[in-house]
């Protein structure tokens, strides 16, 4: 009788344990994830209630007020300026990572550690000290006109060539530890058999290493897009307000204007846009992958 | 050896990784046109030298001079070199052509120039008609086809391989040293070959460089390497031997085990008194079943037999000292394991280095 | 650096706040609690802590907790999360007058028991205010002057009047406040040139100011919304013109740092903070005890001494001495915000706002 109960028991442990990872993951993927989301999509569709707050409805008045050429031209405008961001970013990451896995253990492991140094410095940190180093009175600029390179010392913030600037600076450290381990594993003997047959060093890097890496390039912009979209101090910082994102525009609504409804369906909005964009990226590069086999 | 102008000369060729030296100071020249087998147990130094001489690493010291000139300064990518990796190192984003047109790209030839070389390569290495397929498509032997192709798509000056068959089954290896050696025959190209497995490189190789801790062994013929190693050492990698603690007793003779062993081959830097180390290979010792002679002979006790249908090995046993005769079938003396025998040992047979 | 002297901090403490509506567990209050008071962090919070709540603890035996707030809306829609979850991340908190206005019209606050706000009395009305049925939510608490500041090494001439924010020749000079209800540019503007905010009575009207308004944007370098971003750049020179707190300039001034507040002919910009209790406090009692004491006018003068403000009651009721009163106001007739204009048509000044300086 206690046996078969003994038996029963471990084979109910057996069970619950094996189901644990899934049941775990779920959990959390619900509670850190689905249940603010849904919360967020709700409240979405809630009546905003001016001079107040808000309560409980149907209604799409709050996507409607988006499809207007005003926050259309917004979100053109974050779309392309976070595109921008990631893809200087892995243009300038790429090329120091492959260098980086080629070099010194000791190199490696101190550029890592300094990236994830940078890696935790907030935008509001990032912000500020761009802010200064193109300011008119503390920048670089000083240090031209020290050199005689110029006259006068000129700020370069606020401008969109800043703002770009700080943002590939935000995305680049993660860049880099995206990359760093697909650059690892790369077989150096491919880069060595293309230089054996007559490539270049740089040769060699475009007509190897880059179209080797394609998916791994393609997947390391789609992050740092997504992760620069959610940036929303440094286009305030070093942005005019024409630069200023449609993440900004969230905040100013969430926190200024009290008016959730409304800046939850334009983050509805957003995640949708990018969604769709990631989503195009990988069917043309699945496409390209079952098209170059044929 | 040659002073023909295909060769390569490696000159007092030192490589150092941090406090380790991988390649000691190694003097050769190697003759054009000939297939050589770089030789020796891992971490020899035989990947470096094949690697040095590739121009995929800068020696520490020492120089290279391929055809009277010296190849310091030239980067791996301007010494018109053919290499086939241990990997094989074939690209996975490009197709079988692709691959193989490679290095014709890099050199700007056109469209027609390229198609008609690549097909050639293909029939070459008995692929024809798979320009079109992806890499992931071929099987491990076609592969290494395709990659022996690609590294002579541009007629190299010299013909690199490292390791190039070990990821093969036995088989397929076997075959494909048949292969690459007719192939480098009819092509006459200056072919350097990096391989831990000694049977390959007697299969393959007119010449045999044998390494240990970054230096050269020996080098020359296979067959004359197997025939008269220079060191024990050599004896040993080189087909088996029967290696037995002897000492000199003169100028034609050591002391094995209280016996006399009388021999062809003892080099005049060992003095009498000396304690040196005799080679005998299997196939040279001969089982009497009478008693012991004077000299050149040694009792021992049958431990196996090991018949193999082409080839009989006897195990034997003197004292501590192992040791293997092998003949063919119809030479099998009439003993069974337990018998006492006498081992005799011809005086030509016998090697003696230093201990 | 980065802040200093800034009484608004909000883009640490949003960020931090906003956490904090989430992870506050609901703590059941036992007599003897203090009583939370919330003021914008920054220079205005360690000033109330250093000369305010310690004596008012000594005269009343209240302890208090000191709660930083960030401006703007922000901290009225974590009220409102708060109170909906019943809970008070503070009892007392300052709060705009626009936002004291949108959560009165969610019914946000308590209301307030007059009998025990004798001290009051003194105050103007409009910084009494009341629901419809008569009830007090919020009493003026203290007042401040938003005017035109300079970098007096940039600037050795202070400018006179907010037109000089128009002229061409401060092109890229000027730090400008990027909220529509918290630069009160509009006011400004409708001042300066039109004659005063009458004509923001229409719809019609307000287009028209935005536009003048939208003449100065070639002049502006910055628009802010973190304080600590504008008063650092105006110190170094990087930008040395615009609207700022007189308040925090003057002591920035009596630090050291090359700085101005200039009360331009058209009058300052006068706005003004409430206290406001959030109705899911249990200390109606001592918040009460504590507001008004706060109302006193020796509290409003030591306020104008100590924290550099404007006091809400009437001047001649302090013993404010000229020179101290000059310090922190000004005989000319202040710009007063349309409060009104962000209750009815807060969302479409908003967007119009946006569009106006966004474009």
């Amino acid at each position: 009788m206690s046996a078969m109960e003994d038996s029963a028991s471990g084979a109910a442990r057996g069970f619950s344990l094996k189901l644990l990872p899934p049941v775990y993951a779920s959990v959390m993927l619900g509670l850190f994830f689905l249940i603010p989301l849904g919360i967020m999509l709700a409240v979405s569709f809630f009546h905003r209630v001016e001079g107040a707050f808000y309560e409980p409805a149907f209604e799409l008045t709050n996507y409607a007020r988006f499809l207007d050429a005003f926050f259309i031209r917004i979100l053109g405008f974050s779309i392309g300026l976070s595109i921008a961001a990631a893809v200087i970013a892995v243009l300038i990451a790429f090329p120091f990572t492959y260098s980086l896995t080629r070099a010194r253990r000791g190199t490696q492991i101190f550029a890592l550690v300094f990236l994830l140094a940078v890696l935790s410095l907030s935008e509001v940190i990032i912000g500020f000290s761009w802010s200064t180093l193109l300011s008119r009175t503390a920048g670089v600029s000083n240090l031209f006109v020290a050199l005689g390179l110029f006259e006068r010392s000129a700020a370069y913030y606020p401008s969109l060539p800043a703002l770009l600037l700080g943002l590939v600076y935000l995305s680049f450290p993660y860049t880099v530890l995206v990359l760093y381990p697909a650059l690892s594993r790369l077989d150096p003997e491919l880069s060595e058999a293309a230089r054996m047959m007559g490539a270049s060093p740089v040769r060699t890097f475009f007509t190897v290493v880059v179209p080797v890496m394609k998916r791994t390039i393609i997947s390391t912009i789609i992050l740092a897009f997504v992760f620069t979209l959610g940036a929303y101090i440094l286009p305030q910082t070093l942005g005019k307000p024409p630069h200023w994102t449609l993440s900004v525009h969230i905040t100013d609504q969430a926190i200024f204007e009290a008016n959730l409804p409304f800046a939850a369906a334009m983050a509805i909005l957003l995640l949708l846009v990018s969604l769709v964009m990631v989503a195009i990226t990988l069917l043309v590069g699945k496409e390209d992958a079952v098209g170059g086999k044929a | 050896m040659s002073e023909t102008p295909g060769g390569l000369e490696l000159q007092n060729l030192t490589m150092n990784f941090g406090s380790v030296r991988a390649i000691d100071g190694i003097d050769l020249t190697l003759p054009e046109g000939k297939f050589v087998c770089l030789l020796g147990p891992s971490g020899c130094g035989k990947t470096t030298l094949l690697r040095l001489i590739a121009g995929l690493q800068n020696p520490s010291s020492g120089d290279i001079i391929f055809n009277g000139k010296s190849m310091t300064g030239v980067p791996s990518h301007k010494r018109d070199f053919g290499m086939v990796f241990q990997s094989l190192a074939l690209f996975p984003h490009l197709n079988i052509a692709q691959n193989i047109a490679y290095s014709l790209r890099i050199r700007g030839q056109s469209a027609a120039e390229m198609k008609a070389r690549v097909e050639e390569l293909l029939e070459m290495v008995h692929l024809p008609g798979v320009g079109d397929r992806r890499i992931t498509q071929l099987s491990g032997g076609q592969r290494q086809r395709v990659a022996i192709a690609r590294a002579l798509a541009i007629h190299p000056r010299l013909f690199l391989l490292d390791e190039p068959l070990s990821a093969l089954d036995a088989k397929l290896r076997e075959a494909m040293q048949v292969e690459l050696r007719q192939l480098q025959r009819s092509l006459g190209i200056t072919t350097i070959v990096v391989t831990h497995d000694q049977r390959e490189a007697m299969t393959m190789a007119d010449h045999v460089v044998i390494m240990k801790d970054g230096k050269v062994q020996q080098y020359g013929p296979p067959l004359e390497i197997y025939r008269k190693p220079a060191t024990a050492f050599v004896a040993d990698f080189i087909g088996a031997s029967n290696l037995m603690p002897c000492a000199v007793t003169d100028s034609a003779a050591v002391e094995l085990y209280g016996r006399k062993i009388v021999t062809t081959d003892l080099s005049d830097t060992l003095r009498p008194g000396q304690e040196a180390m005799l080679s005998v290979r299997p196939e040279d010792i001969h089982i009497l079943s009478d008693v012991e002679r004077e000299t050149n002979s040694l009792s021992a006790t049958v431990t196996f037999i090991r018949d193999l249908g082409a080839q009989v090995e006897i195990m034997l046993q003197h004292g501590e000292q192992h040791l293997i005769a092998t003949m063919t079938p119809k030479d099998k003396p009439d003993v069974a394991v337990g018998d006492v025998v006498c081992v005799e040992i011809p005086a030509e047979a016998c090697r003696v280095f230093p201990a | 650096m980065l802040k200093k002297a800034t009484r608004r901090q909000f883009l640490k403490t949003t960020t931090a706040a906003g956490v904090g509506i989430l992870a506050a567990p609901a703590i059941l209050r036992a007599a003897g609690e203090p009583l939370k008071v919330g003021t914008y962090g920054g220079y205005f919070q360690d000033s109330f802590d250093k000369h305010i709540y310690p004596e008012f603890t000594k005269a009343t035996g209240i302890e208090v907790e000191s709660i930083s707030e960030p401006t703007g809306s922000a901290w009225l829609v974590q009220l409102q999360a708060a109170a909906r979850a019943g809970q008070a991340p503070a009892d007392v908190s300052m709060m705009t007058q626009t936002a004291a206005t949108k959560g009165a019209n969610d019914k946000l606050w308590m209301p307030l028991d007059s009998s025990k706000l004798g001290n009051t009395s003194a105050l103007p009305e409009h910084f009494v205010r009341k629901y419809d049925d008569g009830s007090i939510y919020a009493i003026g608490a203290l007042s401040w002057y938003i005017t035109l500041v300079t970098n007096t090494e940039v600037y050795p001439e202070p400018p006179t009047s907010w037109k000089d924010m128009w002229d061409p020749k401060y092109k890229d000079t000027l730090g400008l406040l990027a909220k529509v209800d918290n630069s009160f540019l509009l006011e400004v503007t409708a001042t300066t040139w039109f004659g005063g905010t009458e004509i923001m009575d229409t719809e019609e009207g307000i287009l028209k100011v935005m536009d003048k308004l939208a003449e100065l944007k070639d002049n502006v370098r910055l628009w802010y919304r973190d304080e600590g971003q504008f008063q650092q750049a105006l110190e170094s020179g990087e930008i040395p013109m615009g609207q700022y707190y007189h308040d925090v300039t003057g002591l920035a001034a009596a630090d050291g740092q090359p700085v101005r507040s200039t009360f331009p002919q058209e009058g300052g910009i006068l706005d003004s903070g409430s206290w406001c209790l959030i109705k899911t406090s249990k200390m109606k009692e001592q918040a009460e005890t504590f507001i008004n004491y706060m109302s006193q006018t020796d509290i409003q003068a030591k306020l104008a001494r100590k924290v550099g403000t404007a006091p809400t009651v009437p001047r001649e009721l302090t013993d404010l001495t000229d020179e101290e009163f000059a310090a922190v106001s000004s005989d000319i007739k202040p710009i007063i915000p349309r409060y009104d204009l962000y209750n009815s048509k807060g969302d479409w000044l908003n967007q119009k706002w946006a569009e106006l300086i966004a474009s």
